[in-house]
């Protein structure tokens, strides 16, 4: 369902994110983040062919929505709603013979989402419409995050999917005649992880086979779990160009996708100011904690001291209590009032 | 809606615990689920039980991965928006799925029960962390003063309900505390890190065998001092001079560790009825809804309407019913603790001496002036009066967000 417009400027992050792809599903996770960092006030709603209704294992529990049918109703409904469109992936992804291949739909379908995702072949392509061409998985690490990345390593390595201790090599193949060449860069002793990268199942199997002990991340393993070895790897010899892009987290290639994203920003800016959005309300709740906390220690401080107070306040009460009973009554004291009547 | 429920079982023997736990699950969850049950190398036949569950994903660990690694296993099979992390040993009651509603509210981040032992004991009400580490779980044998809806600092993982997301974005269990111990408290730990809520319910409470489902071992007490140690290597600077309850050199260091996150107190003193839709009652009500990190907490001379009873635990309204000879003392006690003092004109008469006395321990306010306020809507300006915190500004965001979020209805006012 496509909402109305609303106050809040929102993108359209497109891609094939409903397939158990790495680099699919690095894409999301790293753009989705750096648009969101820098356009808080912004929506980025994830767009695939078949959205969240195709279960895939490695994607997230965020919504994808879906692109089919693809028809007139929905062309018209997303441009309305969305500000811009950030198409991912390449090109020849969005063609209709490789849609057909991945998504096993009708050529009529197929032709329609195409034509949606790439334009009508004679048009050039709208200025809302962004195609992203780099690979963002350098910035995969960094976006995840060391402390997560540090305990999903120590995860991998509990549940045994890599060696409990010590360095290993991080391995993948696309192709069954890369394994040749794959295999030479490994050196006898090495201790081996073989990290799928989704479609090329069989060529991994076929290259644990060829290895001695391999350690091989099963299909459950999540993309956290694949970024963190790939990040924990001593080495990483992967054919894959998204895996390569992630272990790589080369400067100059994070410096262009940052580039990228600031270029995109800056189109929406103007628009992207409004209501607080989320990290701002994160950031009026860290606030508040801050506050919280030190009115509890002040709070304990203050009652401490004075029921400090008080306790020495009820000691001293006693004390003169004693005092007054050994020293009110004198006896010179009884023997004036028995003399006089008063005193 | 109803979000989509991913349940996260880990076995560990206690076959006989698991049929029931697994019955309990079955016979109480109206709503759709999926099972997910990592088994960590049972050797009592639970396998062949489990064998035998239907549409359950089960996965053999074949050895001990210990607590934390095997949910976080059983997490990576999981599709729901919600997880339930549940003990092989905790039987779920028959209105446990009320947990999900509080995930309307984005800043919750995870829920627990009330835990109590087969035997109807309370086991744990919230539990609260000390400055060296060790934990305190609250309200046993004290039941009525601590069973309420509140965010706490700790509960304990025996049926926790967490959205997934949010566990995949902590990164799960840190496998650093495996076998056991302490890796649920560092979990909500770094869940407060992030400033999403641990919230309370006591509404539900799941029987917890405790202990039926893990290693008997001499070793335990040591692993659980080695881990403790951990955690506060961990977290010291945020451990750093938190209220006692165990120990406690006064009374009021287990309030504020019961407290430690609704650092706006209101007390309300009463001589009146407490009857549903009185003044009273509607301020008392109004207040909790405004209050964003608030505990409202009602000393009366009277008992509360039965009806009122349930819906104040509900709203996280604390009720001490007490003589009007004790009221000076529970007063003294909670010294420094409560931010407002509010009161009628006759609870001011019939305590006049530890009203004047709390002159300098609290800011105070007339009920009436907050009944009146809460009538005419202007009960958020007067909390910021009093250096109150209301709800709406916790949200930051304008009239139509605010006003999915919780208000006084017509039938709660």
């Amino acid at each position: 369902m496509i909402d109305a417009p609303s106050a809040r400027p929102v993108i359209g992050l497109w891609g094939c994110f409903d397939t158990d792809a790495f680099g699919d599903q690095v894409t999301l996770r790293v753009v989705r983040a750096a648009l969101t960092r820098r356009l808080p006030a912004a929506h980025v709603r994830a767009f695939a062919p078949m959205g969240s209704t195709r279960r895939t294992l490695l994607a997230s529990a965020e919504i994808v929505e879906p692109l089919l049918p693809a028809d007139d109703v929905l062309a018209r409904a997303l441009d309305a709603a969305l500000a811009l469109v950030v198409i991912t992936g390449e090109r020849s992804r969005w063609r209709a013979d490789a849609l057909i291949a991945e998504y096993a739909i009708d050529e009529s379908s197929a032709r329609r989402l195409e034509v949606l995702v790439l334009g009508a072949p004679s048009a050039s392509a709208p200025p809302r419409v962004h195609h992203s061409d780099q690979h963002p998985g350098a910035l995969a690490s960094a976006v995840i995050g060391p402390d997560v990345l540090a305990r999903r390593l120590a995860f991998a390595r509990a549940v045994g999917w890599v060696p409990i201790d010590g360095p290993f090599v991080a391995v993948q193949v696309d192709r069954a005649h890369q394994l040749t060449e794959v295999a030479r860069s490994l050196r006898s002793d090495d201790a081996v992880v073989v990290v799928p990268a989704g479609g090329d199942e069989a060529a991994c199997s076929a290259l644990a086979a060829s290895l001695p002990t391999p350690f091989v991340l099963p299909p459950i393993a999540s993309l956290d779990d694949r970024v963190a070895v790939l990040h924990g790897a001593a080495r990483v010899v992967v054919t894959d160009a998204a895996m390569r892009a992630t272990a790589s987290a080369d400067a100059a290639a994070i410096a262009a996708l940052e580039a990228e994203y600031d270029a995109l920003a800056a189109r929406l800016a103007a628009d992207a100011s409004g209501p607080l959005v989320l990290p701002e309300v994160a950031a009026l709740r860290a606030a508040l904690d801050a506050r919280a906390r030190r009115l509890n220690a002040e709070r304990l401080a203050f009652a401490d001291a004075l029921r400090a107070a008080h306790a020495e306040r009820d000691h001293a009460r006693a004390q003169l209590a004693a005092w007054d009973a050994a020293h009110a009554a004198p006896p010179w004291r009884r023997v004036v009032r028995r003399l006089t009547g008063r005193g | 809606m109803t979000p989509l429920l991913s349940v996260v079982m880990v076995t560990f023997g206690a076959r006989e615990w698991v049929e029931r736990a697994l019955g309990a699950l079955r016979a109480h969850t109206p709503v759709p689920y999926e099972l997910i049950v990592v088994d960590n190398g049972s050797t009592d036949g639970t396998l062949d039980l489990l064998a035998g569950v239907e549409d359950a994903v089960v996965v053999a660990a074949g050895r001990n991965l210990g607590f934390g690694v095997a949910n976080d296993l059983g997490v990576l099979h999981a599709h729901g928006d919600l997880l339930v992390l549940l003990n092989s040993d905790a039987l779920v009651p028959d209105d446990w799925t009320r947990l999900f509603e509080w995930f309307d509210d984005p800043g919750v981040g995870a829920v627990v029960p009330q835990y109590v032992y087969p035997d109807g004991r309370l086991q744990e009400a919230g539990a609260a962390v000390h400055d060296d580490g060790l934990v305190a779980p609250f309200g046993v044998g004290d039941v009525p003063a601590w069973s309420f809806v509140r965010d706490v600092q700790y509960g304990s993982a025996a049926c926790l309900v967490i959205r997934r997301p949010a566990f995949g974005a902590l990164g799960g269990f840190d496998p650093a505390f495996a076998p056991a111990y302490y890796e649920d408290t560092d979990l909500t730990f770094r869940m407060w890190a992030t400033h999403a809520r641990v919230v309370f319910d006591p509404r539900v409470q799941v029987v917890h065998a405790q202990g039926a489902s893990s290693e008997s071992s001499t070793h335990a007490e040591e692993r659980r001092d080695a881990n403790r140690s951990r955690f506060v290597d961990r977290w010291r600077a945020e451990l750093a001079g938190r209220p006692q309850v165990h120990g406690a050199p006064y009374p009021h260091h287990r309030v504020a560790a019961r407290d430690f996150h609704a650092p706006d107190r209101v007390v309300v003193v009463t001589t009146g009825e407490l009857v549903p839709k009185s003044d009273v009652v509607v301020a008392i009500e109004a207040l909790a809804h405004a209050l964003a990190h608030g505990r409202v907490s009602v000393l009366s001379h009277a008992s509360v309407h039965p009806a009122l009873d349930e819906q104040w635990r509900g709203l996280g309204i604390e009720h001490i019913e007490l003589d009007p000879d004790d009221v000076a003392g529970w007063l003294e006690d909670r010294a420094g603790q409560c931010c407002v003092l509010v009161g009628d004109d006759a609870a001011r008469a019939a305590h006049a001496p530890a009203w004047f006395a709390s002159q300098g321990h609290h800011d105070h306010a007339d009920l009436a002036v907050l009944a009146g306020a809460a009538r005419d809507g202007s009960l958020d300006g007067v909390l910021l009066d009093h250096g109150l915190v209301p709800r709406f500004a916790l949200l930051g965001l304008p009239g139509e967000r605010r006003a999915a979020y919780p208000r006084p209805t017509e039938e709660t006012a």
